[in-house]
């Protein structure tokens, strides 16, 4: 094992489900890493395959009707995509956590909280009735929760969502994972919760050096939290980078629609938002070429035809998109010809 | 070298960019869709025909015999399946093929009918205390009152109430009817309430109620046909449930009198079989309770698959 | 000055939840609506908003306090006047599934309103049509099932719904919550549209801070029942003047990762109406609380011209 090796590496993954109407195509070659210590967010709209990607990785996804048909997930050197139901337990909750988007349905209701904290990391470590009590008191301190050798013995309803949270949070990192999962950690919280939810999130991960990969729709928390971001669309990655550079210079056109889609708050003068025209594709049976082209401003002929290819530009920023072909006319030319610009 | 300006004809502007709007599937309805799920579904399927078969039988099976129902000949009693005779005879030398399928129409009839009224009372009733619930100090007086009737007749035996009933009326299949119907509607009732109660705090129902729609409107219009489904379901079970009712009743010598025969008096008939040994006289009716049973609840259960618009894909 | 469109003095709404237990869900609410612009209203889980807008237009009763629109008091209406009132007031719900009778066709769904007040005689289709090119459908789609349509579509067709009965006040509660980001800006850019051409006023309910700030002229703040600020957007956003809002602002992501700003982070949960603190509803949280705010309820005063604020510290 290198020093320069990934914690997380997925490396063309394709998730399909069977369903009634036929085979859904989930997830279509999908790319991306995890180094130690950051945290990578995944971003895309409804049924761009984000949420099965995360499951796939903690190898949630039922089967049937779904399944991993291609591709491989490198968890710390070891393909894990193929591993058993049982080899898998040893990894999931002891070397990577999750985080669910519910708080009301990720916890048992008729089980105390610190009985569920405990039943993480007490089937992998040798430790006494005591030292397990002392350990979940210690994970509640560790997130937040004011009181806690006295809410360790409450239950679920005992406490508020964004509360419930942070119990999730403590449940997923009671063994010390070294990479987290967070699907839509904040997105059923209030805003003035979520700031809090976030900022625990980034204060513990900086404290335990985690790696986190968080699953959101909301630009806004990937700018807040993220250090990296995979852009997704239809089952496939569209552009990835850093949030610096996407953010400051996009180069996926679906990119660009979902910034200029947005309202700032500091806004200033009142602009009219862009929005993407259309909805994303039927993935019982997925265009051929790029799966955006129907709804691009800038789609050419050969958009229809054929899957882009990955351009890079540098510093681990990629987009597929066939505008930056060196034979596609340049961006400039086409907003002078009158097309919507960047 | 000079630039060429010419663009790569790959790399034009795509000329047909696919319409944002279009719904390509064809429409289904949601009844549509329930029936192709349904038709997917083997055992729902299988029990969808024993019904239709049973039905058929009931229609036209005396007919295929030359015998009827209540031809009696001593001189054939108690014989055995054969080829004149395919389901025997029984002691009073009567064909037992038409007698079964006589007594299909009866238990039948029954067993629908008795639902069927179940059905119109139970949802009025359920219709009227869900709606009511909640609106107001009349409203929640009215689904209480309404409630506590149901329980009350909930805890009722209902042979009690047949036994009472047999004492005002003479037995026969009209007094089975109604005591079947007099008790069973309460089922109905509390699901067609509980559905109601659920569906009313949809937002298409305010959504009605903001656009000034009334009443009758509201529950004729929106509330009850979204409880179809259920409806549906719940007659698919209590038509077999009324059945059994109703040859358990006959079993006991409390339903249809001779000679009106019933699958139920058909077993009560037959219970001596144990010491005489002619099993046909007791399988066959028995074997079509059952199998009525048994194809109404598969296909219930079937139906209620498939409306359950959680499974739906 | 003239006559605002929607007038809301000191509204009550309470549920009572068992003997002396009430669930103050609004708790003296008082603010003006002026005819054509668009009101916004944000709050958290709790805070009354959703309640407040189903009040104004009837669906609940009022517990205390008045709702007066066109200078008539809302829940005294009687007869017709009601049906005028169901005319001239609609709304626009937040959960694109629930919102339409799975059982109806599109045709039916947007037509009801006109089959209740009897506007179509013969012309029906036609009106439905127009309405479906309105919001950006085709006419084909009439006949047609919720289920067929998305998200955005199903929102689509909830305001055409609305605007078949020829509204002049639109009640938009939470309308794009449901959607995803990039379909949001779509249903935004219909209702400003439809607001420019045909002169409505909306009242936009919503959680989102940004989208609410984008949309509406003026914003109102509310916790646990009560407003707490009201004001114009961007002076909302320049200026907030109470605590809530300030902590509520600096809570909200920006999209930009550029922006580095000093976050206020609230300490504790969203107390639940049920359950209300005594004096300020805001002073468990507030970083500014004094003995007084747990003493008395502050009132609702205009601090500066058109900015309003219920807050002790700011009485000068």
């Amino acid at each position: 094992m290198t020093k320069n090796q990934h914690l997380l590496a997925i490396d063309e993954l394709r998730v399909n489900f069977k369903t009634y109407g036929g085979e859904v195509q989930a997830v279509r070659g999908v790319s991306f890493h995890v180094d130690k210590g950051e945290t990578v967010a995944i971003v895309g709209e409804s049924g761009c395959g984000k949420s099965v990607t995360a499951q796939a990785i903690m190898g949630l996804i039922p089967n049937p009707p779904g399944k991993i048909v291609g591709g491989k997930i490198v968890f710390d050197g070891q393909d894990i995509s193929g591993l058993s139901k049982k080899e898998l337990l040893g990894i999931r909750g002891t070397q990577i956590g999750m985080v669910f988007q519910d708080p009301m349905t990720a916890l048992n209701p008729t089980m105390k909280v610190g009985t569920q904290i405990v039943e993480g990391f007490v089937r992998s470590q040798k430790v006494t009735r005591e030292e397990a009590r002392q350990r979940a008191i210690e994970m509640l301190r560790l997130v937040g929760i004011p009181d806690p050798e006295k809410r360790i013995d409450q239950y679920p309803h005992q406490f508020s969502g964004g509360m419930r949270q942070r119990v999730v949070i403590a449940i997923a990192l009671a063994c010390q994972p070294r990479l987290v999962i967070a699907d839509e950690p904040t997105t059923a919280l209030d805003v003035t919760i979520q700031a809090q939810i976030l900022d625990l999130l980034k204060r513990l991960q900086a404290e335990q050096e985690l790696s986190v990969v968080i699953i959101t729709h909301d630009l806004g928390v990937v700018a807040e939290i993220a250090h990296r971001m995979v852009v997704m669309y239809a089952g496939m990655v569209v552009e990835t980078g850093t949030v610096e550079d996407v953010f400051a210079n996009p180069r996926h056109p679906y990119t660009w629609g979902l910034m200029r889609s947005l309202p700032r708050l500091d806004e200033g003068e009142k602009q009219r938002l862009v929005p993407i025209d259309g909805t994303p594709p039927d993935l019982f049976q997925p265009p051929k070429g790029c799966p955006f082209a129907a709804r691009c401003d800038f789609a050419m002929e050969i958009c229809d035809q054929q899957m882009p290819a990955k351009n890079d530009f540098g510093a681990g920023h990629e987009a597929a998109c066939w505008l930056h072909d060196p034979r596609a006319p340049r961006i400039d030319e086409l907003v002078a010809a009158g097309r919507q610009g960047v | 070298m000079a630039m060429e300006h010419r663009v790569d004809p790959l790399f034009q502007p795509l000329s047909k960019k696919g319409q944002a709007n279009v719904i390509s599937r064809p429409s289904l309805s949601n009844g549509q869709q329930v029936i192709r799920k349904l038709a997917k579904n083997k055992l729902a399927m299988l029990g969808l025909f024993i019904i239709t078969a049973l039905v058929a039988m009931a229609i036209i099976g005396p007919n295929l015999v030359p015998y009827s129902y209540s031809d009696q000949s001593l001189l054939t009693k108690n014989q055995e399946v054969s080829s004149e005779h395919w389901f025997g005879t029984d002691e009073l030398g009567r064909d037992m093929f038409a007698r079964t399928w006589y007594g299909a129409r009866i238990s039948l009839t029954i067993g629908v009918v008795a639902a069927l009224i179940d059905l119109v009372i139970g949802v009025t009733v359920g219709g009227i205390a869900g709606y009511m619930a909640g609106r107001g100090k009349r409203g929640d007086r009215i689904d209480t009152i309404i409630m506590r009737v149901i329980e009350v007749l909930y805890g009722l035996p209902y042979l009690l109430v047949v036994i009472l009933l047999m004492v005002v009326m003479e037995p026969g299949i009209l007094t089975i009817i109604i005591a079947l119907s007099a008790t069973g509607w309460v089922g109905m009732a509390r699901l067609v309430r509980g559905q109601i109660l659920q569906l009313k705090n949809q937002e298409f129902i305010l959504a009605a109620q903001v656009l000034g729609a009334k009443f009758n409107r509201i529950l004729l219009k929106h509330l009850i046909p979204n409880t179809f489904g259920v409806i549906i379901v719940n007659l698919t079970f209590t038509i077999p449930s009324a059945i059994f009712a109703e040859s358990f009743l006959s079993f006991l010598g409390l339903g249809v009198q001779a000679p009106v025969a019933s699958w139920g008096t058909m077993t009560n008939d037959a219970l001596g079989v144990i010491l005489t040994g002619d099993w046909w006289r007791l399988f066959f009716p028995a074997l079509m309770i059952s199998l009525t049973m048994f194809a109404f609840n598969v296909f219930g259960d079937g139906l209620q698959d498939a409306l359950d618009p959680r499974l739906r894909d | 000055m003239t006559e605002a469109l929607v007038d809301v003095r000191d509204l009550k709404k309470h549920f009572s939840m068992g003997p002396g237990f009430d669930l103050k869900a609004v708790d003296g609410v008082t603010f003006t609506i002026q005819k054509g612009e668009t009101l916004g209203l944000v709050g958290e889980s709790g805070c009354g908003k959703s309640t407040l807008g189903r009040t104004i237009i009837r669906l609940y009763e009022n517990t205390a306090g008045e709702v007066l629109f066109k200078g008539k008091n809302v829940h005294q209406l009687r007869g017709k006047e009601v049906g005028q009132f169901n005319r001239d007031v609609q709304m626009i719900f937040q959960d694109p599934q629930a919102s339409l009778n799975p059982r109806m066709t599109v045709e039916d769904i947007i037509a009801e309103g006109l089959d209740i007040h009897g506007l179509s005689r013969g012309s029906r289709r036609e009106r439905v049509a127009e309405l479906l090119q309105l919001v950006g459908l085709h006419k084909d789609h009439a006949q047609r099932f919720p289920h067929e349509f998305s998200g955005g579509q199903r929102q689509r067709i909830g305001i055409a719904r609305a605007l078949a009965v020829e509204p002049q006040f639109i009640i938009a509660d939470e309308p794009i919550s449901a959607l995803d980001v990039s379909i949001q800006a779509q249903v935004v850019n219909l209702l400003e549209d439809l607001q420019h051409d045909r002169g409505l006023t909306y009242l936009f309910i919503a959680h989102d801070l940004s989208m609410v700030k984008h949309i509406s002229n003026r914003i109102g703040v509310m916790y646990l029942g009560k407003m707490v600020e009201l004001a114009a957007s961007n002076d909302l956003y320049a200026r907030p003047l109470h605590p809530y809002t300030q902590a509520l602002l600096s809570s909200v992501p920006v999209p930009d990762p550029t922006v580095k700003r000093e976050r206020i982070v609230l300490q504790g949960d969203l107390p639940s109406p049920a359950n209300k603190p005594s004096g300020c509803g805001f002073r468990t949280r507030c970083p500014l609380a004094t003995a007084r705010c747990a003493e008395e309820e502050p009132k609702w005063l205009e601090a500066e011209r058109g900015h309003w604020v219920a807050c002790h510290l700011l009485e000068a």
